[in-house]
């Protein structure tokens, strides 16, 4: 299954490299406008000099680990996007049906956009000036658990992007709503969770839990406590609860699959 | 031996009742007010492997609803479908493996790929053995006329070229079955006359079932012996063609350009359907009269400059079926 994955997104990706300038000016394009997102999170940090008690480069790390998952599950499932919504308007999910795989796989090998790279290279850069600027001692622990908290991450961005699309399946057009948990959740994250109101707070850990995703992990990393209790170790649950995310928009496209086969377009 | 089983099979759509009124559009969201829309109702048959059979009716009449379950897009309602010792929409991915399905509408192949590359990634999905890959490809290439375009990408065919690559790619993977929604929609006559020889060579040669749907009757005539004709959901007739044309299809019509206008025309045998300046049409019944009796008697009266006789096409044996329900028996 791995060879076949690699060998439809290397077709992706090869179809894609016809227009090489397209390309690079659609990932440095990326980079930039979701580096603008930075700097208006900068002026506005720079300017209060801290929020909620966290300094510049402090919140430069929630913004670094969200933006470079984000960047990735938009690599890697985009084709739960638009591709996907075209196919639901043109009837030709049908042809997704007659052939011999999953239809999940499918639609997840039916794109695969490199150029979300531009998004995770800027938080990356962010990440690592942050870090630096922090001198954050980096002991054998943390260093583990980045990956692990940037796959959660991408994990639980992905599902939310994979939960949007599902909703075609009764709606045809893929709701705005879900960009609030997307992209709103990413910029949300941004900050730290204790400055929002309680019900925010916990709709963005226990029920679409981006905000799971970096914030217990930065809390460990700057060796930070949460103001309501919440303990640093929880970011080693991150990929048990991005696991567990996952799984419900799995089984939440398979209903939409069911759907489906049921009722036709 | 026998591929395809269908017994009473049935599909029931419910479909939202738009409400009216006040605040429709708001009423509508919030109460789910359906009607049921029996798209088939009742269908039932079997196809022997080897057989070419031309699924047909009027638009509307549950063709494709029919072949959406049968390549297991659809669940059925109610009702048995088994196809090569497989319920279709149970094992959807065993049961896929086994047919090739071409959507004459929509292309299956990647859209800005070269067209090889379609072929290529299809071997790896279908886990064709490279051998047996290969030997189709080069036996389809010469058949189908694909050479020219292996290399172009999909996107850039023509559509005569794109339904040929499609058919290559419904076949690569030795399918026993092949469905064909509308194979030569939209194609031109020289297009349309590859495709049928290129679908009566596969059938014939490599032993492929075949069920096709198609508004062409050309199609019907030129490849499938056996027609299963439905309406509003239900087989009206199953067998040879030939019969069902004898048997059903007795109206033509006569179309005379006469050398001065007329306003009516009054011929004994014939029922007068319009009359435009100079050209009239008029529909007999063949079993009534014969168009040479017919010419003769408009020749009696009026002067002919031109004539041509028009053989019903299917759309109008449908009708006819349809507005004599009992002529079946």
């Amino acid at each position: 299954m791995l060879s076949l994955y690699l060998r439809l997104i290397g077709a992706r990706i090869r179809s894609q490299m016809q227009y090489k300038l397209s390309f690079w000016l659609e990932l440095v394009g990326f980079a930039l406008s979701s580096g603008l997102e930075f700097v208006a999170l900068a002026i506005l940090v720079g300017t209060f000099h801290s929020v909620g008690g966290w300094s510049l480069a402090e919140v430069g790390v929630l913004y670094g680990l969200s933006s470079i998952s984000f960047g990735l599950a938009e690599m890697v499932s985009r084709g739960f996007d638009a591709p996907f919504e075209l196919m639901m308007q043109r009837g030709s999910f049908d042809g997704v049906l007659t052939r011999p795989l999953g239809s999940f796989f499918q639609i997840m090998t039916s794109e695969f956009q490199l150029r979300r790279l531009g998004r995770s290279t800027q938080g990356a850069l962010v990440f690592l000036y942050a870090c630096r600027h922090l001198a954050i001692h980096w002991t054998l622990a943390r260093l583990i658990l980045m990956p692990l908290t940037l796959l959660s991450g991408m994990v639980v961005y992905m599902a939310l992007i994979v939960i949007g699309a599902t909703i075609c399946f009764w709606t045809i057009k893929t709701p705005e709503v879900i960009n609030i948990f997307t992209f709103g959740g990413d910029t949300l994250v941004s900050y730290p969770l204790s400055i929002y109101n309680g019900l925010i707070r916990n709709i963005f850990l226990w029920v679409v839990p981006v905000g799971f995703v970096n914030y217990p992990a930065a809390l460990l990393l700057l060796q930070r406590s949460d103001p309501y209790g919440l303990p640093a170790t929880a970011a080693w649950a991150a990929p048990l609860v991005a696991t567990v995310f996952f799984a419900a928009a799995g089984l939440f496209w398979r209903v939409g699959v069911s759907k489906y086969t049921s009722t036709g377009s | 031996m026998t591929l395809i089983e269908v017994e009473h099979l049935r599909k029931t759509f419910l479909l939202a009742v738009r409400q009216t009124g006040r605040f429709a559009s708001l009423r509508g969201l919030l109460s789910r007010q359906t009607r049921p829309v029996h798209a088939v109702s009742d269908v039932s048959f079997t196809v022997a492997a080897g057989e070419l059979v031309g699924y047909i009716g009027p638009n509307g009449a549950g063709k494709s609803t029919t072949m959406k379950m049968l390549t297991g897009i659809l669940h059925p309602t109610s009702g048995r479908i088994k196809i090569a010792g497989r319920v279709p929409y149970q094992e959807r991915v065993e049961h896929v493996r086994r047919i090739g399905v071409v959507f004459g509408q929509r292309s299956q192949l990647w859209w800005d790929l070269p067209t090889i590359e379609s072929f290529a990634l299809l071997r790896h999905i279908y886990r064709i053995p490279l051998a047996r890959w290969q030997a189709n490809l080069q036996s389809f290439s010469t058949l189908l006329d694909l050479e020219p375009f292996l290399n172009t990408p999909v996107r850039q065919l023509s559509l005569g070229q794109r339904m040929r690559a499609d058919l290559a790619a419904a076949l690569l993977h030795d399918p026993a079955i092949l469905f064909l929604d509308e194979p030569t929609i939209g194609l031109d006559v020289v297009a349309r006359e590859r495709i049928r020889e290129f679908l009566e060579h596969i059938n014939r040669e490599n032993g492929v079932t075949i069920m096709l749907t198609t508004h062409d009757l050309a199609d019907i005539e030129r490849l499938c012996p056996r027609v299963v004709l439905i309406d509003h959901g239900g087989v009206v007739y199953d067998g040879p063609l030939a019969t069902l044309r004898t048997r059903f299809g007795r109206w033509r019509t006569l179309i005379v350009d006469l050398n001065q206008s007329v306003d009516h025309v009054e011929v004994p045998d014939a029922e007068l359907l319009r009359v435009e300046g100079t050209r009239v049409a008029l529909r007999f019944d063949r079993d009534r009269t014969t168009a040479a009796a017919l010419i003769a008697a408009v020749a009696a009266r009026y002067p002919i400059r031109d004539l041509t006789v028009e053989e019903p096409e299917i759309e109008s044996i449908i009708r006819d079926l349809y507005e004599q329900p009992g002529s079946l028996a």
